[in-house]
């Protein structure tokens, strides 16, 4: 074929020509080997797992919610099976008789007016969803629905486990509640785990101690193919639900009841506490709430809830013991008295001249009686305002601000029990800070517990606790035990845990007790405490609020006892009645009696009422 | 004696891989299958049938005289563009015309690939004293481009850009200059050059970015038009010394002005109408999901998605034969045709891909061998043109199930189901050992 002189180096050429296109096969088949190898080898894990996900159908089980219990074992918070009955309204009958005759039957089992179920079931329709037509239906409905079952194409039982509070009101500001994740908080806890359609604790212990009562998810892997067709017989990996744990928490379901019963329907709120450990023994608050309708979602208990959001004047969600902030009034003077003896201001024996008004330069500050000469122990058990503006002017509004903190005041208690306020104690440099002057008027207020001054019951309660051992006082708690729910073992045991100890002598803590000691055997607490006929050591106080005509009085006692016991078994109690406005039923005083007198005796309210020569009303207000 | 010839001159290796190749490939498509209804079950058995009655076209082949067939080539080459033409009036079966008589179809654009093959072949070297001229090169491309344009209009793109490197490696081998070569090629880029921007500008600048915006904007394209007109205009003019007074070293500028400015103009020119005329919605969205899988996983790139998973799943030594977790759920779809690749991969794992591959080495290598010992410019021509033919469908069917090509429908060769496809690569396969058997006669 060639021309014979340049055969060869023409033939040369073609064969380098296929050579090099030889070449560019390998080229071609290396890179395709190489790319095979990343996909394969390097990149085998994520598509494994990929290709996992495809396959699977993973289908979660949800952990069982711990219960709570309060200490004497009591179910305080569980969980209850319901029946719920569910359309799907695609799935229902096409045949318009027998659909009806479906629908009549359900409204005849609900009591639901069929006219009512058409429409749901056409709204559902439209918006593509599973209706659920009736929530907790009784059992033996459930019963009847079920045996006819399979002549209703389209309605679908399910039993589903719902948080129950058997105990309605009772304590329900410690227990709080559980309602559906809201969108931040999924936010927040999407990273460990927590889907859409989870629940959540709201307030309370549901709240705080969520990490322990939610348990761990399970699942049960099913393998499908890419028609979505899912083998239920036999799935692929399965991983069980573990439960929550549960709580046993220090509340005393019974005495709790007590004091509910005892505080009524005062508007208030009351803090009963083991001064030797912080254990809480009693959190009551009123007005208070039924936990168990933000569980079902059905109208009428929507309709509740959204009572309970706008009741803005009873606030009911509001816990008084730690979310609402009172000025302390005279509970307050306990820190002025421990001033004096500790830092020798005024010799104790020191008399001040009362004649229910003092003068500061130009302004007049009143007393609430005519008092005449009061010493410290007379002033603190005759509330005597005058003393403390005379003694305030010599140690000053820096040694207040000082010792209140020192008793914790101001500063959150770190109780487990979420959203807890810390109240303010004012000091100079606050005061500043906002762009005013610290008056001398200021301190006189701040002495008596008025003015800027806000506590909290639960903070009265911490610092009355460490007036009652002596110089210590351990962090309130409501949690006493962690329960595992398999075994019973106890996982974790909640010990005392030193919240404030404060540096002053023994002696100051001696007179201080000892005054404390005379408001009950003969000051201002003594009528309320006259029946208890055991020693206490107590204050109480009448907080203002409001000026002029708008004002109203708060009214508290704190204190604690029995002093003729360890200390061990004392307790130490702190109400707060709100709007009290010098009725004599709302005085603090009579109340805290009737705490201790319930604590003491184990008696109910009634009982106790009695053994105190108090009203038994239906109704306090 | 002719018997003797073709006995003792054998290539067994080639023979041997390609027939190893089709065993695997049936063994895959019953695999494939099984868990398929019955319709499908029995594609392996056809293919079996497919394979032997493909085997029997490369005995038949062994047999052939070339000489003959080369003197007869334009007489094939005139029946299948023919059988073409004709497929053009008969209805279209999901958007693509095809040739069906008595309920035999036939794929003329198949056997019009092997015609290409044999006439461009046949064309260079009998021109092969002026192969450097750019007027033979303009020929063969009129050869090859005449038939593209037939299976375009069925339309089968996929079936037409396997022409492109079949007549590259022809007139490569043949020695035409390799700068119209290089022509040719950015020239098919700058037609692809449009959809291809259009849909990086979708893809990756959420159809916002500027330039792409004034690329794609009517207005500046035709100032851009008009700019390389003129420019093109001038360079010629000084370069065929119309416009006097400049330099040899100022005119070979001007020469590859001219070579680089004409493919912007010539393939622009082309790239708009096919972007907006000729490349379908589906067409564009599989250039789309090839820069970005995920852009559309439950759509266009399932398939892609899939197929990778399925393959990145076999991992080393793959999950076993009928194992294979993606392949037996039916996530990969196409699993006996277009994507019989993920099947393998995911059941033998990379040892099934470097089988596979190891195997293609051996047949091109053996191919080549085949093509260097040839004894003239047309057989060259046509091994070169025949293993391109194989290569291209190689790295299109496996490229786009690793995701280094845009999903095309072409099969993999020996393994795909599918009758024309096996019969055509075992006449291929025939041809090969044909040349390799009268190495010494022509």
């Amino acid at each position: 074929m060639y021309n014979s002189s340049n055969n060869d180096s023409f033939e040369k050429d073609i064969q380098f020509r296929l050579i090099i296109l030889a070449l560019f096969t390998t080229f071609i088949l290396v890179i395709i080997v190489l790319r095979a190898g990343y996909l394969q080898i390097v990149k085998n894990t994520n598509f494994s797992e990929r290709s996992q996900r495809n396959r699977e159908v993973v289908i979660r089980i949800p952990p069982i919610r711990g219960r709570i219990f309060s200490d004497d074992g009591s179910i305080l918070a569980s969980n209850k099976k319901i029946y719920n009955i569910i359309i799907d309204p695609n799935n229902l009958s096409k045949d318009q008789i027998k659909r009806q005759k479906t629908l009549l039957y359900l409204s005849e089992m609900t009591d639901i007016d069929y006219p009512d179920i058409e429409k749901m079931v056409q709204t559902a329709k439209i918006k593509k969803e599973r209706l659920t037509i009736a929530e907790n239906v009784s059992f033996t409905n459930y019963i009847k629905i079920l045996e006819n079952i399979d002549t209703m194409p389209g309605v679908e039982p399910e039993e589903l486990l719902i948080r129950d509070y058997p105990n309605q009101q009772l304590a329900s500001h410690v227990i709080g509640y559980i309602g559906p994740i809201n969108f931040n908080e999924f936010s927040k806890l999407q990273a460990s785990g927590y889907k859409k359609q989870d629940w959540i604790g709201k307030i309370g212990i549901e709240n705080s101690y969520e990490k322990e009562l939610r348990g761990k998810d399970g699942f049960v892997a099913y393998e499908i193919d890419a028609k979505m067709n899912v083998s239920r017989n036999n799935f692929v990996r399965k991983e069980a639900a573990l439960p929550g744990d549960d709580l046993l928490l220090s509340i005393d379901l019974q005495f709790q009841k007590n004091v509910e019963a005892i505080l009524a329907d005062r508007a208030g709120g009351i803090v009963v506490m083991k001064p030797s450990s912080g254990e809480i023994l009693a959190m009551v608050s009123y007005p208070n709430f039924d936990p168990n309708i933000y569980i079902l979602q059905n109208p009428e208990n929507y309709t509740k809830r959204i009572e309970m959001s706008l009741d803005t004047k009873g606030t009911p969600l509001i816990n008084r013991t730690i979310q609402s902030e009172y000025p302390p009034g005279s509970t307050f003077k306990m820190i002025s008295s421990f001033i004096i003896a500790e830092e020798n201001v005024v010799p104790l024996t020191k008399s001040y001249f009362c004649s229910k008004s003092f003068r500061l330069n130009s302004q007049t500050f009143g007393c609430w009686a005519y008092h005449g000469n009061e010493n410290f122990f007379e002033a603190l058990a005759n509330s005597c305002d005058t003393y403390y503006y005379n003694t305030s002017l010599l140690f000053g509004i820096e040694k207040i601000t000082e010792y209140a903190s020192l008793f914790g005041l101001g500063a959150s208690t770190g109780v487990d029990i979420p959203f807890e306020r810390r109240g303010f104690i004012p000091s100079v440099t606050a005061l500043k800070e906002k762009g005013e002057t610290w008056y001398l008027g200021n301190t006189l207020n701040t002495v008596i517990g008025q003015g800027d001054v806000t506590t909290t019951v639960l903070q009265l309660a911490d610092y009355v606790s460490v007036i009652a051992n002596r110089g210590v006082s351990y962090k309130p708690h409501v949690l006493k035990k962690i329960i595992d729910p398999n075994t019973g073992d106890v996982k974790k045991e909640i010990k005392p845990e030193i919240l404030n100890k404060v540096n002053i002598s023994q002696d100051t803590f001696f007179v201080v007790n000892q005054a404390m000691g005379m408001v009950i055997s003969q000051g201002t607490a003594n009528k309320a405490f006259y029946n208890l006929k055991r020693p206490f050591a107590g204050k109480t106080g009448t907080s203002e609020v409001g000026v002029g005509q708008k004002k109203q009085t708060h009214s508290l006692f704190v204190g604690f006892g029995p002093l003729d016991i360890p200390i061990e078994e004392q307790v130490v109690v702190a109400v707060l009645i709100e709007f009290e406005n010098g009725q004599p039923l709302k005085y603090a005083g009579n109340v805290a009696a009737m705490v201790f007198s319930s604590w003491i005796h184990k008696e109910d309210f009634p009982a106790t009422a009695k053994r105190m020569w108090y009203p038994v009303k239906d109704s306090y207000n | 004696m002719n018997l003797r010839k073709i006995v003792v001159n054998f290539d067994y290796t080639l023979l041997l891989t390609s027939i190893i190749l089709s065993v695997v490939g049936i063994a895959f498509i019953y695999s494939a299958n099984i868990n398929k209804n019955e319709h499908l079950k029995i594609e392996y058995l056809k293919q079996i049938i497919f394979a032997l009655a493909g085997l029997a076209v490369l005995i038949s082949v062994l047999f052939m005289n070339m000489r003959t067939m080369k003197s007869s080539v334009e007489i094939f080459y005139i029946i299948c563009f023919i059988g073409l033409f004709l497929t053009l009036f008969f209805p279209s079966v999901k958007g693509q015309r095809r040739f069906s008589l008595f309920g035999v179809s036939i794929q003329f654009a198949e056997f019009m690939k092997i015609a290409v093959t044999f006439y461009l072949s046949k064309f260079y070297s009998s021109n092969y004293v002026n192969i450097k001229s750019l007027t033979v090169y303009l020929k063969g491309s009129l050869i090859a481009f005449i038939p593209v344009g037939a299976i375009m209009l069925q339309p089968d793109l996929g079936s037409s850009l396997v022409f492109i490197p079949i007549i590259l490696a022809i007139s490569f081998v043949a020695g035409i200059r390799k700068r119209y070569l290089l022509y040719t090629v950015l020239f098919f880029f700058t037609v692809g050059f449009i959809p291809i921007i259009t849909t990086v500008n979708s893809l990756f600048f959420k159809n916002e970015n500027e330039i792409i915006y004034l690329m794609t904007n009517m207005k500046y394209v035709i100032l851009v038009f008009i700019f390389l007109f003129i420019t093109i205009a001038i360079s010629i003019l000084a370069y065929l010394d119309i416009i006097k007074g400049i330099s040899n070293k100022f005119k070979l500028l001007f020469y590859w002005f001219v070579f680089f400015a004409s493919i912007a103009f010539f393939g622009l020119l082309l790239s708009y109408p096919v972007n907006k005329f000729v490349l379908k919605g589906y067409q564009k969205d599989r250039l789309l999901i090839f820069f970005n899988p995920y852009s559309d996983p439950m759509n266009s790139g399932y398939n892609i998605i899939q197929a990778m998973t399925a393959i990145g799943n076999g991992g080393f030594s793959g999950k076993g034969w009928q194992k294979g977790e993606m392949i037996q759920n039916l996530f990969v779809p196409e699993q006996s045709t277009d994507f019989i690749f993920p099947v393998i991969a995911e059941e033998l794992g990379f040892l099934g891909t470097v089988l596979i591959v190891f195997l293609y080495g051996l047949f091109f290598f053996r191919g080549f061998y085949i093509a260097i010992n040839c004894k003239d410019l047309w057989s060259s021509c046509v091994t070169a043109g025949l293993l391109s033919y194989l290569l291209f469908h190689i790295l299109q069917n496996i490229g786009m199930c690793i995701g280094i090509m845009p999903v095309t429908g072409i099969p993999l060769p020996f393994i795909s189901y599918g009758g024309t496809f096996i019969v055509s690569c075992f006449l291929t396969t025939g041809l090969l050992l044909n040349f390799h058997i009268n190495r010494f006669q022509y």
